[in-house]
């Protein structure tokens, strides 16, 4: 029975405490400000945890839809919280007693197992590339959510991973090691990024390893309230990138990073205090996780601090108007957006313009665009208008799923291209410094 | 009523023998559209004003209260008027704190007197009102009326400006609203629902207003316009402008012949600014004003500081004084618009007045969509009375159709008894019946004369 | 009464079924606003048209049901929590920005329109609707007309009834009345001055009419830190008794710096003792002499350093730090209950100290950030309400912190209302012969008391 274990550890129980309802939060919530009820606000979901904490209210498919399809889980909240309460690790603290106790969504179940399974991952990879050919006919009005299914990026041919070389060494000194974390999305969709984020490193005299057997950061599926899936995924990771002699752990995906940097110190801290999780969580574990945590640094903020490496780029006098979009888990999650902007002005064919809430949820928040469309599309099509505002023919983020939401909402007439800030560098650095 | 006598020997009990007028030769000057009172009474304190007023409830006698008398043509015509009780001995002030900037001073004190004594007062300040009347009317009567003048533009009204009062109920209960601060959301603001009354819900007996220290400098500049249209089209200019100057006043010909005639020489309409700021600022408004004016097709620029900025705001304020000593039967309108359709009533006044062959004399609150307008009448009002009733009602619906309305603020009675001087009536006024049911149920308070 | 489950249906037949929330989740989520008080609504009801609220009002009014209008549910005085059942009615989605007359600067609005937003689309415009409420990314316009909110610029500028000019009234019976209009003085009393700041208590609104303004053409905010809080206090007075009247004057305390800092980041030093807000606005001319004049000013009270935003990013982040400053002792204990007594601007000084010593004598911190400008004080006092012996230590505090406001010449209440929190403190203001009158003006309104009832108004006397 669910209701005998506790909801949260000690500690996360009191952080509800700290939640004082003044509604700062109201503000920066994306999902609010569509539907403007309070089961869609975080200080009612913070106050419902606290309930169902001290068992004055009990779980039901009502709350359950109210932490899932209510929330984006992008941690605005978090970030602007005056009190610094954790509505992130309340709401997935919920999500995961939710799904113990409803069950995940069949086809959301054997996505997760197929992402902590790196071989099928592989298979479901290619079986994604046939399926999209066999069906390649009515896949025009296809919608999958809020997402037009023929807007989803074309697969790479073969997967990332596959592609680079274990261990890429620069030509001449050696300025840092690093261990890349390239995640799903380049793996399978956005192969250009990883290759751009290698191209730009060498460049730079840093020597890249790519672990091949790298998986999925297991975000989506705590996240999604499968914690016992994703353990398996983030003891994997810590075996891979936990490493004390390299310089740092460079990821090119916010989510990722996220997941990293902030989630998985607490989640296996949670975990342990509650004894759950399937096998016990070691305080070894957790050291490894600390260690990562602390090495974990998006790509952007890794190029940002050591810009003296970057060659000169000389530019081609042709101005690109670009503009940049604050992924969620990169800029609340980590506090990151000046990095990300720095590298985008020195580029000196880049014309620079800001957009209006440039920090403004998307509106993907992973599957969410899947199960919950009309919030969704409701949320990016602020965002689209916003970019359009701005007449940019660039759109740079430093997320994966940014790119694939907002790449399938863009108006096409418009022609805005969207990349991530390090692919405009690769081909600024390269010859001529032409863009794109 | 038979009991009058023992009456008024109970208020002269109350207030003093020396204090209580019953002999009707006397009681004549405080008429009420013709009706004298039994008696006025003329209390020294709060005290004695919640003595007659209780005692005129129990007695369901019908009370007028009266400052100066510069607004004692306000108001339908009274169904009863028994007791004028003025208030001009009432007039002490009870708290100066110059350091918060707060001034508590009771009713009867005129406007004008305290301003004096508030320019000696350290580095010099004021009270931000300058109502018509300015010279002669006492704080009591301006706020009840909310009287408001050209300065409102940046310094608001009395609903700006009063922090707190204190007032005499019908009942008789002294009770207080708001009090000396700036922000006060204790209970109901009852210092709103009293303010522009009109004597009908209650006795204004003590205001606490904010106070202002003086500019550093000031000045006036004056822009004859030939037309009207033209006039207009600079005044939106400024309005939607940074500049912000403290007034902004658009007169026709008559009414600043009244005021500066040197100035109504030159041209049919007048804009005129009062700046008022910092030295800089003030320059900087002399410059830009005067220079945008002369592209907007001022025909001159006349720019008075010190003395001549203060005679021709005090000409102003006291031009409807001037005017009914002159010509007591002369009729004052207010149209309330939004600010943008001032010339739209300004335009159609002066046509339908003219229609009717009346001169009629135009100052517009630019800024603040107030236009009032004065009909001279002189003898015969009787006769007249159709003609200016049918020029209200114009002017009424021409207000309303600006989202507005007007009221006659002074009228012979002939005319008061051809139209309702609150001119178009309200939704809310619902509201407004039940508010003087419940707190005057004896309906005693300027009976028959305010809006509700 | 009527039983629930019918009332229920009656509703549903007038908004809809899905915009009448029932469920015990809901009801949870409406039991609540940024004060301690809590107590469940019976249902939910969000309108969305004036017919609508209307309808609903007139059917609460026939079976004598109570009903209260909220927003954002940000009061901080109990306000928008039903504590006699009834009908919760949510105004976020009554959102609409009807009007924006630039011509005549006004706007008119549906009561759900979040203050900040408008604002962001005024300022395409050029203009500016003044008050600033520090809540106002959440708070809607119509809780800040019931409330009568404030902010740091009322010094200049005033509140919120300084710029609600009109009103679109759902009366307690469903009658819809307008008081007041876009046009200045329309005729009668003046409704909507006694309408704002009422508390929901007398009417609901549909629709108001606010004043806007050009914006101004210069601002200049510093910020200056001292060693003693009787230094910026004395800086406050200083610059009032030399004829500045700044925009705003705030002043925050060394357990409010230190909170504000670790939330935000915005480089306010750890062990200043005050920190001063001053902002300046106006035409630019003379701006430079004045703010060295200010400058002077704070020199001669012993300021420790001066700050001068140099744009708008140095200005925000001052502002973030003040806005954000309630929500930023959260950190500091789990509760806070925040206080707003407004003293005379000269007896500041004098009452931080009652404050402090009020601090030591019940064993409880007391952070405090203030509008020195306008008097208006806001000692926040923290706590935990899981120890109820904490919790009765900060209920006397924060009676005997009322009391001295009053004895200042002060009251109990600046801007965020009596609500149930501060409804015995309402006596140590007000005569039983002031609260009749007042009890005379709610009986006008609304006679059956449906309009959230128990609120603002206490019984004649008090209970012994």
């Amino acid at each position: 029975m669910t209701e005998k274990k506790a909801l949260f550890s000690d500690n996360t129980k009191e952080n509800c405490y700290h939640c004082i309802k003044c509604g700062l939060c109201l503000a920066h919530c994306p999902v609010y400000k569509e539907l403007l009820t309070e089961d869609a606000t975080p200080r009612g979901k913070v106050q419902l945890s606290r309930f169902m904490a001290e068992g004055s209210i009990q779980l039901s498919e009502e709350l359950k839809t109210a932490f899932f399809s209510k929330c984006l889980l992008c941690g605005s909240c978090v970030a602007f919280c005056p009190s610094g309460v954790h509505g992130d690790h309340l709401f997935s603290g919920v999500r995961w007693r939710a799904a113990q106790r409803y069950g995940i969504d069949w086809r959301k179940k054997l996505l997760f197992q197929v992402m902590a399974n790196k071989w099928m991952m592989s298979t479901s990879a290619w079986f994604g590339k046939w399926a999209r050919k066999a069906f390649s006919g009515i896949e025009k009005g296809m919608q999958a959510g809020a997402l037009p299914v023929g807007r989803i990026p074309k697969m790479n041919e073969v997967p990332f991973s596959k592609q680079v070389a274990e261990v890429v060494k620069p030509k001449g000194k050696v300025n840092a090691r690093v261990l890349y974390f390239h995640g799903c999305a380049t793996n399978y969709l956005y192969g250009d990024i990883g290759n751009a984020v290698v191209d730009v490193l060498s460049r730079m005299g840093v020597e890249v390893i790519t672990p091949k057997d790298q998986g999925c950061c297991g975000l989506p599926i705590f996240m999604s309230g499968d914690r016992e899936t994703s353990v398996t995924v983030i003891r994997e990771t810590l075996k891979l990138f936990a490493r004390p002699d390299i310089d740092a752990v460079v990821v090119d995906c916010g989510t990722c990073g996220a997941a990293l940097k902030n989630e998985y110190p607490h989640l296996l801290k949670e975990l342990r205090d509650l004894g759950e999780g399937g096998t016990t969580i070691t305080d070894a574990e957790i050291q490894a996780a600390e260690l990562l945590a602390g090495k974990t640094k998006d790509v952007s903020v890794f190029i940002s601090e050591h810009m003296d490496w970057l060659p000169k780029m000389k530019g081609n006098g042709r101005k690109t108007r670009v503009t940049y979009h604050d992924p969620c888990h990169l800029v609340k999650g980590q506090k990151v957006s000046a990095q990300p902007r720095n590298i985008l002005r020195a580029m000196p064919d880049v014309e620079y313009v800001e957009m209006p809430a440039a920090d403004a949820c998307c509106g993907g928040g992973g599957s969410f665009q899947v199960e919950f469309p009309e919030t969704s599309k409701a949320i990016t099509k602020r965002k689209v208008a916003n970019i359009h505002a701005t007449g940019a023919q660039v759109l740079c983020t430093c997320c994966p799923g940014c790119n694939l939401t907002i790449g399938a909402h863009l108006d096409p007439a418009k022609g805005v291209k969207v990349l991530h800030p390090v692919q405009l560098l690769s081909q600024a650095l390269q010859e001529g410094g032409k863009t794109h | 009523m038979s009991n009058m006598e023992e009456g008024i020997s109970a208020l002269k009990g109350m207030v003093g023998e020396a204090n209580v007028a019953s002999d009707p030769d006397r009681l004549r000057a405080y008429s009420i559209d013709g009706l004298s009172p039994q008696a006025a009474v003329f209390p020294g304190s709060i005290e004695e004003v919640s003595k007659v007023v209780a005692f005129a409830n129990e007695r369901k006698l019908s009370l007028a209260p009266r400052g100066s008398g510069t607004k004692m043509s306000w108001g339908a015509l009274p169904r009863k008027v028994d007791l004028v009780l003025g208030m001009e001995r009432v007039n002490r002030v009870t708290d100066s704190d110059i350091d918060n900037l707060t001034l508590s001073v009771e009713c009867g004190m005129p406007l004008a007197e305290m301003q004096k004594r508030l320019a000696k007062e350290g580095r010099g300040y004021f009270i931000p009102l300058d109502p018509p009347f300015g010279s002669k009317a006492t704080l009591g009567g301006v706020i009840a009326t909310n009287a408001t003048g050209p300065r409102r533009f940046v310094y608001g009204s009395a609903r700006d400006q009063l922090l707190g009062l204190k007032a005499v109920l019908p009942n008789g209960d002294i009770v207080v609203a708001g009090g000396k601060c700036v922000k006060n959301v204790s209970g109901y603001d009852m210092t709103k629902l009293l303010i522009g009354s009109g004597g009908a819900l209650g006795i204004l007996c003590e205001i606490t207003t904010r106070l202002l220290p003086l500019t550093e400098a000031e000045a006036t500049l004056i822009l004859p316009f030939k037309e009207l249209e033209g006039a207009a089209k600079f005044v939106r200019e400024i309005v939607h402008s940074k500049i912000f100057p403290a007034a902004i006043e658009v007169f026709n010909g008559t009414a600043m012949a009244g005021v500066h005639s040197e100035a109504a020489a030159k041209a049919p309409y007048s804009v005129v600014f009062a700046c008022e700021s910092v030295v800089e600022a003030v320059e900087r408004q002399i410059a830009e004003l005067g220079a945008m004016g002369r592209k907007g097709g001022a025909v001159d620029v006349t720019t008075l500081k010190a003395e001549g900025h203060k005679a021709f705001w005090a000409a102003l304020s006291d031009f409807p004084l001037a005017l009914r000593q002159r010509d007591p039967n002369a009729v004052g309108v207010k149209a309330n618009v939004v600010l943008s359709k001032f010339v739209e009533i300004m335009a159609a006044a002066e046509r339908e007045a003219k229609g009717r062959g009346f001169d009629i004399a135009l100052v517009a609150q630019a800024g603040n969509g107030i236009v009032q307008g004065y009909l001279p009448v002189g003898s015969d009002a009787a006769a007249k009375a159709g003609g200016i009733a049918d020029f209200f009602g114009r002017i009424v619906a021409e207000a309303v159709k600006c989202d507005g309305n007007c009221i006659v603020e002074a009228a012979p009675r002939a005319v008061k008894e051809k139209v309702n001087v609150w001119g178009q009536p309200r939704s809310d006024s619902v509201v407004m019946k039940r508010l003087k049911e419940k707190i005057d149920p004896a309906d005693i308070m300027n009976t028959g004369r305010i809006v509700a | 009464m009527m039983e629930r489950e019918k009332m229920i249906q009656e509703l549903a037949k007038i908004v809809g079924k899905e915009d009448v929330l029932t469920s015990e989740m809901q009801i949870r989520l409406y039991e609540y606003d940024a004060s301690l008080i809590r107590s469940k609504p019976d249902c939910i009801v969000l309108p969305s048209s004036t017919d609508e609220v209307s309808k609903v009002v007139k059917f609460a009014h026939d079976h004598k049901i109570p009903i209260i209008a909220r927003g954002a549910g940000t009061n901080l005085s109990g306000g928008s929590v039903l504590t006699k059942g009834g009908i919760a009615m949510l105004f976020t989605r009554m959102n609409k920005i009807l009007e924006i007359d630039t011509e005549n600067q006004r706007v008119v609005v549906e009561p759900g329109v979040v203050t900040l937003d408008l604002k962001g689309v005024l300022a395409k415009h050029g203009y500016v609707y003044q008050p600033d409420p520090a809540s106002e990314k959440v708070t809607t316009l119509g809780g800040n007309a019931g409330e009568n909110s404030g902010g740091p610029h009322c010094l200049k500028y005033g509140v919120t009834s300084n710029h609600t000019l009109g009103a679109e009234v759902v009366l307690s019976d469903g009658t819809v009345v307008t008081t007041g209009g876009k046009s200045l003085d329309n005729p009668g009393f003046d409704l909507t001055g006694v309408l704002v700041g009422s508390e929901g208590t007398l009417g609901i609104v549909t629709k108001l009419i606010l004043r806007i303004m050009p914006n101004q053409e210069a601002v200049k905010t510093m910020m200056a830190i001292f060693n003693s809080i009787e230094d910026g206090g004395g800086t406050v007075s200083a610059i009032i008794a030399d004829g500045i009247i700044p925009a705003t004057l705030e002043m925050m305390d060394n357990l409010t710096i230190k909170a504000v800092e670790e939330a935000y980041k915005v480089g306010f030093p750890l062990d200043a003792a005050a920190i001063l807000i001053i902002e300046l606005d106006g035409l630019k001319d003379g701006m430079e002499r004045l703010s060295e004049r200010v400058a002077e000013l704070c020199r001669k009270n012993n300021v420790r350093e001066i700050r001068i935003a140099q744009n708008q990013a140095e200005r925000d982040k001052i502002w973030a730090g003040r806005k954000g400053a309630f929500g930023a002792v959260g950190r500091l204990r789990p509760n806070y209950l925040v206080n707003d007594g407004t003293v005379p601007r000269t007896k500041l000084p004098a009452t931080l100290k009652k404050v402090f010593e009020i601090s030591k004598k019940y064993n409880i911190p007391i952070a405090n950030v203030f509008h020195a400008g306008d008097g208006n004080l806001h000692p926040l006092i923290l706590f935990d309400e899981r120890d109820k012996d904490e919790l009765r230590r900060v209920h006397e505090a924060a009676m005997e912190i009322m009391k001295v406001c009053v004895d200042m010449g002060g009251t109990i209440s600046g801007e965020h209302g009596i609500g149930v929190e501060k409804l015995d403190a309402m006596y140590f203001v007000f005569t039983p012969k002031d609260l009749s009158a007042m009890k005379k003006v709610k009986e006008a309104f609304d006679p059956d008391g449906i309009y959230n009832p128990g609120k603002l108004l206490p019984p004649l006397t008090k209970a012994a």
